[in-house]
């Protein structure tokens, strides 16, 4: 499973699908030996620990390796993604206050918070979508812009903790969106 | 500064692909530099310096057959190139050179 996810997140980094087989094909011999030779939990734990100090390096290649351009994709995909899903999530909120009463919606308050958070998730992949490049990258920036607007613009307009859940949770959730994405292009190999 | 310059954990990744002639590939870098360094190094660090040293020329790679004890995934292999033999010496060179205006004798077991 640790090498799937891993697989799943080096795409998300627009690893391509060769390295990302020979570095997991890497990871697979050398958790085979250690399993034989010092047990299962040991081989387990080693390759968690290799998985967790080879991201930050592998990300900040590729990053580095793309340069501007794929900071500006990413960040460039994010904001269409926010502005896509600001357009659809207004028009569903005008069609939820002309059907129901304002007592209903606060009630049912938890039901328009699912929703939001679905618009971040369709948000995280739309954006990774958009920009080619490192869909986990776009979908991040996208649900730091969320965030960012949800500070600014949601000032009185919702319950404090409803502010404040989206806040904590639209990034995870673009994230999710993102992950969708790195993992559709896996299965796409 | 040139690009031909190396690190200290270049020299160590190219040293190993150099002593590892034809069996120089990703997992056994890996195993033969945290042998070397005396640390466990990760393949995400091997790599990106792999991937570095071909970016200036000093090594190749290519890819092999998959293979089954790895889930049938191949590997990458790697050789080391003209301008790699020489980036090595000129490394053993500065070092040197650098020992004997310390006023230490110099020995190549060290």
């Amino acid at each position: 499973m640790i090498p799937r996810v891993f697989d799943v997140v080096l795409a998300g980094l627009s690893v391509d699908s060769e390295t990302r087989e020979v570095i997991i094909g890497d990871l697979v011999e050398e958790q085979a030996e250690f399993a034989a030779t010092l047990g299962q939990s040991f081989a387990n734990r080693w390759l968690i620990s290799q998985v967790l100090r080879s991201l930050p390096l592998l990300t900040h290649q590729r990053l580095r390796a793309g340069g501007p351009p794929v900071m500006m994709k990413a960040v460039g995909a994010g904001l269409v993604a926010l502005l896509t899903m600001l357009v659809v999530s207004s028009a569903s909120a005008a069609v939820f206050f002309a059907a129901f009463s304002e007592e209903a919606l606060v009630r049912f308050a938890i039901f328009a918070f699912a929703i939001d958070l679905g618009y971040g998730v369709i948000g995280g992949y739309l954006a990774a979508r958009l920009a080619r490049v490192a869909p986990l990258v776009s979908s991040l920036s996208c649900g730091i812009l969320a965030v960012v607007f949800t500070v600014v613009a949601s000032g009185g307009a919702v319950p404090e903790w409803y502010a404040l859940a989206l806040q904590i949770l639209l990034i995870p959730a673009a994230m999710t969106g993102g992950w969708l994405r790195a993992r559709r292009l896996v299965t796409q190999r | 500064m040139t690009s031909r310059s190396i690190g200290e954990f270049e020299l160590a990744v190219l040293l190993c692909v150099n002593s590892l002639g034809d069996d120089a590939y990703g997992a056994s870098v890996r195993r033969a530099v945290s042998q070397r360094l005396n640390r466990d190094c990760s393949v995400g660090a091997v790599y990106t310096t792999l991937q570095r040293l071909e970016d200036k020329g000093l090594v190749k790679s290519w890819t092999s057959d998959p293979t089954p004890v790895r889930g049938g995934r191949s590997r990458r292999c790697f050789a080391m190139t003209g301008a790699g033999n020489q980036a090595i010496r000129g490394a053993q060179t500065t070092v040197r050179r650098l020992w004997s205006d310390h006023g230490l004798r110099w020995s190549g077991s060290q």
